[in-house]
């Protein structure tokens, strides 16, 4: 049995599909027969080609034209003479061995266009760093590992998961996923929660331990994983598998309930979402609208940076899906630990700590008004809210107030139409802000409580360092105070309070945020019910009472305790 | 061999779509097309050497045919980047 940390919940069985990590050896020593390593060379354009094409009509058919276009691409450069004739040049004259020879010729282009003043030709480079290591791949005999066709339903172990990865895959075959490395708030956690696909990360040795086509039982509510299974185990594996049926079942029924409490107090589920595509599963668990659009994802995996006509029509799209529903969108969150190669940011001794979200959007003002811009320009497709994160002091937010409206005045100066009503709020996650929340309330429309981030600067613990993970707590009585002082200050102010970390998430704090006196809850579209049947069962007046007392008590498991009775 | 001195007209220069547009078309002719421009010379049959030149709307190139089919390769590489990259 393996243990992980429960990443997304739910259970599957099925069979392990191991993603081993490919390391490319390239052949270094001489060619002995410039002959053979030619038609080494050919063969692989050959069954490359071939590879790409049934890629492509396969994407076609089932994902669309436009995405299909990306493999007639890579077709093409496959056919290319210059790079046909680049690297059986580098055979024959150098003596070089084909590998050696394609790792050369790819290194030669992928700087030529890395190094073009255009940003469109310099995404190129990866569409040829894609195509030579399929080449160098195939040369070389290595597997290669396509995930977007998988052929069966299977549990993917893998070291990790990169957001382009996890876009790219065929989530109908995937039954669960396992991961060796990050947390429950890594992109992986995030993603798999969203859809719905059970995960368990941060799994030590899960690919050395766990075989290719070995039958699994991976637990994501738990974190257990069962090897090779017994009887025994896949008897129990049918019991929960049959309870979790019918929790949904159960949570079904109370789809088209209005969000209130026993006593009739009205609350606001609303969904984090990264991407246009989420909103469906948004709409499909009955949210009222957005209350986090984490728009950082729209800027990964791509060597710049989206422009603003881009930009604009995905937001727009995401608003006209929304129909009419609040949208808040958070402009980017980048540094911490999403980094982006092409915005320049150093290694810093402390990304959390350091040139973050706003703090970097504000000195770096031609991405930041892109940004703003395009959400102006989407504006009027829906109900939005824009959002601004990390914000640590008052200045900031008079700087990206005074930014926005900038760019207002530009966009109507060019007879752009831009909404009239559009809400402007901060994400409360720097301990600072949230201990001025009163005094911040005045200047803005409403407050987001980041709690993942908040819960990290409040108890000083790095989330991704294991020695110290202990530590990082949401149930602290620390923790909790100021999120109720910023609850409080909030309602006093009568602006509207939102919380979108993983707390708002957690059925056992439900009462205890209503008593605070939260309004809006944020989350993954897939916990969304769950909360809706804890609010349903919660009174006001007594989660009220329930809220003072825990603020009282002086540790978490204290807490912990109190809330489990 | 044939020699046309042109300019490119289309807003996003020779992208991928007008550089494979192009390509295409020069592999249905088996003369060589050669593409010069900015003091550089490339194979008009390749999608890198063609995207390699950089090419922006503006940019002044000069299409070089030379083969048995010359004047009709000419003919229909010098509308298509006349009608900027549409057959």
């Amino acid at each position: 049995m393996l243990v992980g940390k429960n990443a997304s919940g739910g259970i599957a069985y099925g069979c392990a599909m191991v993603i081993k990590t490919i390391i490319i050896k390239i052949e270094n020593e001489p060619a002995t027969d410039v002959d053979f390593e030619c038609q080494r060379f050919q063969h692989t354009l050959v069954a490359a080609k071939a590879d790409i094409n049934k890629l492509y009509e396969k994407v076609k058919k089932y994902v669309g034209d436009e995405e299909a276009q990306i493999f007639e691409a890579h077709s093409m450069l496959l056919d290319d003479p210059e790079l046909i004739d680049t690297v059986e040049g580098f055979i024959k004259t150098n003596k070089w061995k084909a590998s050696k020879a394609i790792d050369e010729a790819a290194k030669q282009f992928i700087t030529l266009f890395e190094s073009m003043d255009n940003a469109y030709m310099r995404e190129r480079a990866l569409d040829i760093k894609d195509v030579t290591e399929r080449l160098l791949k195939k040369v070389l005999g290595l597997n290669f590992q396509d995930l977007s066709n998988l052929e069966e339903e299977v549990i993917l172990v893998a070291h990790d998961i990169t957001p382009s990865q996890f876009a790219s895959l065929d989530h109908s075959k995937v039954l669960a996923i396992v991961t060796e490395i990050g947390g429950k708030t890594s992109h992986t956690a995030i993603m798999a929660r969203t859809l719905e696909i059970p995960a368990v990360v941060g799994t030590k040795e899960a690919t050395l331990k766990i075989k290719n086509a070995e039958n699994i039982i991976v637990d994501g509510d738990s974190g257990l994983i069962e090897i090779k299974p017994n009887a025994q185990k896949l008897k129990e594996f049918e019991a929960k598998k049959k309870a979790l049926l019918e929790v949904k079942t159960a949570l079904e029924k109370i789809k088209n309930v209005p969000v209130q409490t026993k006593d009739g107090f009205a609350l606001h589920l609303e969904a984090n979402i990264t991407s246009a595509a989420d909103v469906s599963s948004a709409l499909k668990n009955q949210a009222q609208g957005v209350g986090l659009f984490r728009t950082e994802f729209i800027f990964m995996d791509r060597s710049s940076a989206p422009t603003e006509d881009e930009q604009t029509e995905i937001y727009k799209t995401v608003l006209e899906k929304m129909e009419g529903r609040p949208t808040v969108i958070r402009t980017l969150d980048i540094g911490g630990d999403k980094n982006l190669p092409y915005l320049g940011i150093p290694k810093e001794e402390n990304p959390f700590l350091g040139y973050r979200a706003v703090r970097y959007c504000l000195h770096n003002l031609p991405l930041f008004k892109t940004q703003l811009r395009a959400l102006l320009r989407s504006s009027p497709a829906g109900k939005l809210g824009i959002m601004f994160p990390m914000i640590t002091n008052l200045e900031e937010i008079i700087a990206c107030r005074k930014l926005l409206e900038e760019c207002r005045a530009e966009l109507i100066n060019e007879k752009k139409s831009v909404s009239n009503d559009i809400k402007v709020g901060i994400m409360i996650e720097v301990p600072a802000a949230a201990l001025i929340a009163d005094l911040l309330a005045k200047h803005v429309d409403f407050f987001s409580i980041g709690t993942n981030d908040l819960t990290q600067y409040v108890c000083a613990v790095d989330r991704m360092n294991e020695n110290v993970h202990d530590l990082y707590d949401s149930y602290h009585p620390g923790f909790l105070r100021l999120t109720k002082f910023v609850i409080e200050s909030a309602n006093n102010a009568g602006i509207e309070v939102c919380m979108c970390g993983e707390v708002a998430a957690d059925p056992k704090l439900t009462d205890v945020l209503i008593g605070m006196g939260l309004t809006h809850f944020s989350m993954n579209p897939a916990s969304i019910l769950k909360i809706k049947d804890r609010i349903l069962k919660t009174d006001k007046k007594e989660a009220k009472i329930k809220a003072e007392k825990v603020v009282t008590l002086s540790t978490g498991e204290e807490i912990r305790n109190f809330l489990n009775q | 061999m044939l020699e046309k001195k042109m300019v490119i007209l289309n807003e996003e220069g020779m992208h991928a779509r007008p550089a494979g547009a192009f390509v295409k078309t020069a592999n249905e002719f088996k003369s060589a097309v050669e593409i010069r421009a900015n003091g550089m010379s490339k194979n008009g049959k390749s999608l890198m050497g063609l995207m390699s030149l950089g090419l922006a709307k503006d940019s002044e190139i000069t299409l070089v045919v030379n083969g048995d089919d010359e004047s009709q390769a000419l003919d229909k590489l010098s509308f298509l980047v006349q009608n900027k990259f549409q057959l």
